[in-house]
């Protein structure tokens, strides 16, 4: 039995269906990606898993309990923690205010001072950049940062699965790796992990798992480095690379770059 | 007795009103913190359970229970008016949750008025009525109580929030609900025990007022307008605010009549505190409007 | 929008006959009192309605304004000697003018921030304007009477309740059918739309201050008028009368009536006159009005938002629906949608049916109307429904004469299209909505489609929107970085980009919902950079909404009509006479809107509150709504949003076919399958820039657009994998 089984799940926003029948399987240990365009439902699917979003059929266990449609705050009890897209920190709460919250879970289960601050000890070594800034209020943070502080917030209650989503939205290639490599640590420790990305090279090079999703299902899974290998999902992102038009579009000359190189965004 | 004389006499004498007006703005700051929503009926959750005083002392009950038992009322009434007005409507905005404050104003008014009568009655006193003498007048204990009152919850209630857990997942609640409730904190609870804390705020210093007022079901409940001013003035983001911007209010409502010439406008304190606030509300719309395109459309 | 059918018409008309003879029935007279008051409770009863319901800014200060009204008669009789009616107008003005006064600080906060505001302004009234004694000292007025003494016609309006109910009724019933006139034309369709979201009425050209500020003055005035009448009858008047608890009583009377609802307005006045007069003559315990007119608020507040106009309605549906189920067959519309309610009134005085609308198809045969469900909310606009905005900024806009006369198109439609195909509504099923999915999409007689566009040559057509080296910094955040792209005629542009790229923020800036920090957009060759968003739509530019901006209380009819708002030249006072021009105006806005709905078959959901529409239609409705603005430029935010596989292709067809019409789209999208096959044209956004423009099959094979979208492929791809 896997750790955290996702059973045909379906999720409705009013009248709009976002999931509709979802199955998935996370093992103890694993690194899992779940791609797919915008819209396919990655995000909805985490938030159905964390219980920010109720299911309308279908079931959510973990560890062989049921999870589906708990309130957020009783589902991190059962060691599955969210870093959510839009990353959700207390912007006016310091660094280590913020990891002190997500400590929280553990400090209701009766960890002693002690605990918090090994805890404490361990996340800052994995993010040393927070601990220089422990005190700062999170909203002054840079994007990275505050990215490292969702990561390291979610870490605090010692999860079981570590759900992340989009942890690359607006940053610069480099730190979004490092945030995969902090990813990769966490999980050599014994931490499940599941990212939802956009990008799909960098999610399969950094996972071991991929399941793809389109509007609201599971269309493809398997191996990482499989799917990387796999064509059909070039074609599942940018239509067909040669003309389907069947008109005259289909002599178009290569397309012109643009003016200017690319520039690194400015911090 | 000098000018300077009349001032300082005028100073000591609006303190009181920085006491009350803070106490007011503190709750009202907790419950807006908690909730997005300016709740209006602040003033019935201060006069309510002064009217309970004076009840359950007419009933021969010692002060010593009657009073808590008179502040928790305030507590009840700031969980009921949240779970009652405010959380339905929350998927329907602030301005819906607001005006539902406001409808709680206007029936715990008419049933105060019902229950007691509309004419003034003469208030449970907390402290003992003993006076001093300054300058040309006199100031009451219990006046004076009112300014120490508050200043002693303000330290309180700094502590609380700065120091314990209780206060740190009070304040990340406040900040980030969907957050808190990521991190096992449950929102609602959160939410229900702030305006438990402000009612009962309230409760506390409506009991004080009245002591040194009067009872009256029309005119104690509207005291808690200038509470408002002062919060907004505070900036409606912390205790510290709120306590600034009752000295603001009640400074300008004590000194302003001293000022020749003014002295005849009848309401001149009012009025100028109602521009003060109208230019406050109409900057901080403002730049609220900024935050809100900012990102783009909603 | 509005609820009346014809047998409501037939209520108002029996009420309004009521009314004439009420007075001079014998024992029933005796209520001649309350039935006074009730005639000024109304009045600003509705000024709560205009205002709250109608335009959603609240107000608990309007017994102030009564107020203000009461002392500005008293001081225009005994000042300037004006006698009633003459002092009419100086209350209205100076409540007016008051009220215009407070609508500044509404026009700068939000809603939350306007209803402390309001009671801020009762409060500082109650404390210092009604303390002054040079505004006291006119609390009352003279003895008054027209009509020589011992004559038919003598009035004394002291003495006489009747004649003082005569007037206090036909003003207040004036009133009432100006605002029924003007809540049915394009002020009123402006008041809704910038209660459902002024981004979408700033879109649709609206100047959403000017609208609100004009919402206040009218309903100051109204006050004042009601203040008026409160002196003329009283003689004296305290400031006791005027306070904050006399405001929320006028509140409460506006909430039990439905808040939106004018008819509901007047129905609860009378309940609540009614009541005070039993309190008065039954209760000896002392005055319960105020408790019970509390308790009625909180209660309908809580449980049932939608008050006696819901209730009506709810009565009124189960009416009909009884007598619709024992004809079988051919029904007549519900709600008389042939003729505007303009022509309804008119008719009702005028005598006869008014002539059919030129256009407008012919009557169809509908399925039984099921009975609306029992839920308060349904349909109607209920003090919790108060949406909140941030209002654009905006100013006054100058005319432009790049609007495409969509009517040069349509006209060649033949007009008055026969009858539809019978539809059976199935519980549950939405077959009638199949329609707008899959109907035939039919370019009018005489239009040709525009020929396809040549990647390599555009710089031959002309340019209409530019935008020029865009950077839009928020804070230290770059989200756009020196961007620029062009839109030319007839063409289908695509913008895309991963997540965050930045293509919200520069549609943003050319839509005018946010300013760069440096750059400049043109359109139609002018710099509209600084531009408000009301002023561009003017000159010729439509948009829709990633998040759907339609006025959900709505039909998809009165969303569309909505948008005609700058082919209207009218203005209020125009529509609150129903002047031949007003008329004829609206007339013609309809005509346009149903041609339009023709031409992209919604007619099935034409007449349906927009709420309760599926997704997938919503999004052409909105198409549809930037369509009969005639905007040249039309602009789309993710218009593919949510949509499943069958409607993307709808939704495909649909732009293709608006841009045969003759329009210009942009389009951002995140479907980029979708986006390639519907655009001729395309720019590649990333991380703030621009890196890559062509037609989409080069697009389609720019290995840095390949890049951007599947992540680094190149650099920090491990080794091994």
């Amino acid at each position: 039995m896997a750790l955290l089984e996702v059973n045909d799940i379906h999720v409705s926003y009013g009248s709009i269906v976002a999931l509709r029948g979802v199955t998935l399987a996370i093992q103890a240990g694993e690194r899992v990606a779940l791609l797919g365009a915008n819209g396919a439902g990655k995000s909805t699917t985490l938030r159905a898993v964390s219980g920010m979003n109720g299911i309308t059929s279908g079931s959510i266990h973990m560890d062989g309990q049921p999870i589906h449609n708990l309130p957020p705050y009783e589902v991190v009890k059962h060691g599955i923690t969210h870093g959510p897209e839009g990353r959700e920190l207390f912007g006016a709460l310091s660094v280590e205010e913020n990891l002190r919250l997500g400590f929280w879970p553990q400090l209701k289960r009766g960890a002693s001072k002690g605990d918090y601050h090994a805890m404490l000890e361990r996340v800052y070594d994995l993010f040393p950049r927070l601990r220089e800034r422990r005190k700062q209020e999170a909203i002054t943070l840079s994007g990275g940062e505050q990215q490292m502080l969702v990561m390291a917030r979610a870490l605090m209650s010692n999860p079981k699965v570590l759900m992340m989503d989009e942890m690359s939205l607006g940053l610069a290639p480099m730190i979004v790796q490092q945030l995969f490599d902090i990813a990769a640590e966490v999980n050599q420790q014994g931490t499940a992990v599941v990212i939802v990305e956009q990008f799909v090279h960098t999610a399969l090079n950094n996972t071991d798992r991929a399941y793809v999703l389109e509007k609201g299902t599971v269309v493809l899974e398997g191996k990482s480095k499989d799917l990387l290998a796999d064509p059909e999902l070039l074609a599942a992102y940018l239509g067909e690379a040669d003309a389907g038009h069947g008109d005259a579009k289909a002599e178009e000359p290569k397309a012109k770059p643009a003016a200017k190189r690319p520039r690194a965004v400015k911090k | 007795m000098g000018v300077l004389g009349q001032w300082i006499t005028g100073i000591v004498l609006s303190l009181p009103l920085v006491g009350v007006y803070a106490i007011f703005a503190i709750g009202i700051v907790l419950m807006y913190r908690a909730s997005k929503v300016l709740n209006l009926a602040h003033g019935v959750m201060a006069t309510f359970p002064a009217y309970i005083l004076y009840a359950l002392s007419g009933w021969g009950i010692p002060l010593l229970i009657a009073l808590p038992l008179a502040i928790a009322a305030g507590g009840g009434l700031g969980y009921l008016v949240q779970k009652l007005f405010v959380a339905p409507f929350r998927s329907m905005g602030e301005t819906a949750q607001t005006v539902g404050t406001v409808v709680v104003l206007g029936l715990g008014i008419a049933i105060m008025a019902t229950l007691w009568g509309a004419a003034p009655l003469l208030a449970v006193g907390v402290f003992p009525e003993v006076t001093f003498t300054v300058g040309q007048s006199g100031v009451r204990l219990g006046e004076i109580g009112l300014f120490a009152t508050m200043l002693v919850i303000f330290f309180a209630l700094q502590t609380l929030f700065s120091t314990t857990d209780f206060g740190l997942l009070m304040r990340g609640s406040a900040e980030n609900p969907r957050a808190a409730s990521l991190m096992g904190v449950n929102p609602e609870l959160m939410t229900a025990l702030s305006w438990i804390l402000g009612g009962s705020l309230a409760g506390l210093a409506g009991i004080m007022l009245a002591g040194v007022t009067t009872l009256h079901p029309y005119s104690l409940p509207l005291q808690a307008l200038p509470g408002f001013l002062a919060a907004l003035l505070g900036g409606l983001g912390s205790i510290s605010g709120a306590v600034v911007g009752g000295a603001i209010v009640g400074f300008v409502l004590g000194l302003v009549p001293l000022v020749p010439g003014l002295v005849q406008l009848q309401g001149a304190p009012q009025l100028m505190l109602a521009i003060i606030g109208m230019v406050v509300m109409a900057r901080r719309g403002q730049t609220l409007v900024a935050t809100d395109v900012r990102g783009g459309i909603v | 929008m509005s609820d009346t059918t014809v047998n409501a018409n037939r209520f108002q008309v029996a009420a309004l006959a009521l009314l004439v003879v009420f007075p001079l029935i014998p024992k029933v007279n005796a209520g001649l009192p309350s039935a006074n008051q009730a005639a000024t409770y109304a009045i600003v009863a509705a000024s709560l309605v205009l205002l709250t319901g109608w335009v959603g800014q609240i107000s608990l200060g309007h017994a102030a304004l009564v107020g203000i009204g009461g002392y500005a008669t008293g001081w225009a009789a005994t000042v300037l000697g004006l006698p009633f009616p003459l002092n009419l107008p100086v209350a209205a003005v100076a409540a007016g003018g008051m009220a215009a006064l407070l609508g500044q600080v509404a026009l700068r906060v939000r809603g939350l921030y306007l209803a402390v505001a309001t009671l801020i302004f009762s409060w500082a009234a109650s404390e210092m304007l009604f303390r002054q004694q040079w505004i006291l000292k006119y609390g009352s007025i003279p003895e008054f009477s027209i009509g020589r003494e011992g004559t038919l016609l003598r009035f004394d309006f002291s003495n006489s309740r009747t004649a003082y109910f005569y007037i206090a009724w036909g003003i207040a019933i004036a009133c009432l059918y100006g605002l029924t006139n003007l809540r049915d034309s394009k002020t009123g369709r402006a008041f809704f739309a910038i209660r459902g979201s002024e981004f979408a009425a700033a879109s649709l050209g609206m100047d959403v201050l000017r609208y609100k500020t004009l919402a206040f003055t009218l309903s100051g005035a109204l006050a004042g008028i009601a203040g008026c009448l409160i002196m003329t009858e009283a003689r004296v008047i305290s400031p006791d009368s005027f306070d904050f608890n006399k405001s929320l009583f006028y509140l409460a009377i506006a909430v039990v009536g439905g808040l939106a609802s004018l008819p509901g307005a007047v129905a609860a006045s009378v309940f609540f006159a009614f009541l005070g007069e039993l309190f008065y003559r039954v209760s000896f315990l002392g005055d319960y009005l105020q408790l019970v007119s509390t308790a009625l608020l909180a209660m309908v507040f809580r449980l049932y938002p939608g008050g006696l106009a819901a209730l009506a309605r709810v009565g009124l549906a189960r009416v009909e629906a009884r007598a619709a189920a024992k004809q079988a067959g051919m029904v007549v519309p519900r709600g008389p949608r042939g003729a505007s309610p303009v022509d309804r009134l008119k008719g009702m005085f005028k005598g006869g049916t008014p002539a059919p609308i030129a256009g407008a198809p012919a009557p169809q045969p509908v399925a039984a109307p099921r009975p609306a469900p029992a839920s308060s909310r349904e349909g109607f606009l209920n003090l919790a429904g108060i949406l909140e905005q941030a209002p654009a900024e905006l100013d006054a806009p100058p005319v432009s004469d790049e609007t495409m006369e969509l009517t040069e198109v349509i006209e060649v439609i033949p007009r008055g299209a026969g009858a539809h195909d019978e539809v059976e509504a199935v519980e549950g099923e939405d077959i009638a909505f199949t329609k707008a999915l899959s109907g035939k999409l039919q370019l009018p007689p005489g239009v040709v489609p525009p020929p396809p566009v040549d990647p390599d040559r555009r710089n031959e057509r002309r340019l209409l929107i530019a935008a020029e080296h865009i950077t839009v910094k928020f804070g230290g955040l770059v989200a756009v970085n020196d961007a620029s792209l062009e839109v030319r005629e007839g063409e289908i542009v695509g913008l895309i980009g991963p997540n965050g790229a930045g293509k919200t923020t520069l549609f943003n800036s050319i839509a005018g919902f946010n300013t760069p920090t440096t750059g400049r957009v043109t359109l139609y060759g002018h710099d509209v950079t600084n531009l408000p968003v009301n002023q561009r739509a003017a000159m010729g530019m439509a948009r829709t909404f990633q998040r759907i901006q339609l006025f959900p209380q709505l039909t998809t009819f009165d969303n569309l009509l909505a948008a005609t708002h700058l082919q209207n030249p009218t203005g209020f006072v125009q529509h609150m006479a129903v002047t031949r021009a007003a008329f004829v105006a609206e007339a013609s806005a309809r005509a346009r809107v149903k041609q339009v709905i023709h031409l992209l078959d919604l007619d099935d959901v034409a007449y349906r509150k927009v709420g309760v529409l599926p997704f997938g239609v919503l999004r052409m409705v909105e198409v549809a709504r930037a369509l009969v603005t005639g905007s040249r430029v039309i602009m789309l935010d993710e218009p593919a949003s949510g949509l499943d596989e069958r409607e993307t292709d709808r939704l495909t067809d649909v732009l293709r076919f608006v841009r045969d019409l003759g329009a210009t789209l942009l389009l951002i999208e995140h479907d980029v399958r979708m986006v390639t096959s519907v655009s001729d044209y395309m720019y590649v956004l990333n991380q703030g820039a621009m890196i890559a423009e062509g037609g989409p099959a080069a697009i389609q094979s720019n290995e840095d657009v390949i890049a951007a979208y599947l992540g680094r492929s190149a650099e920090s791809e491990t080794a091994g994998v």
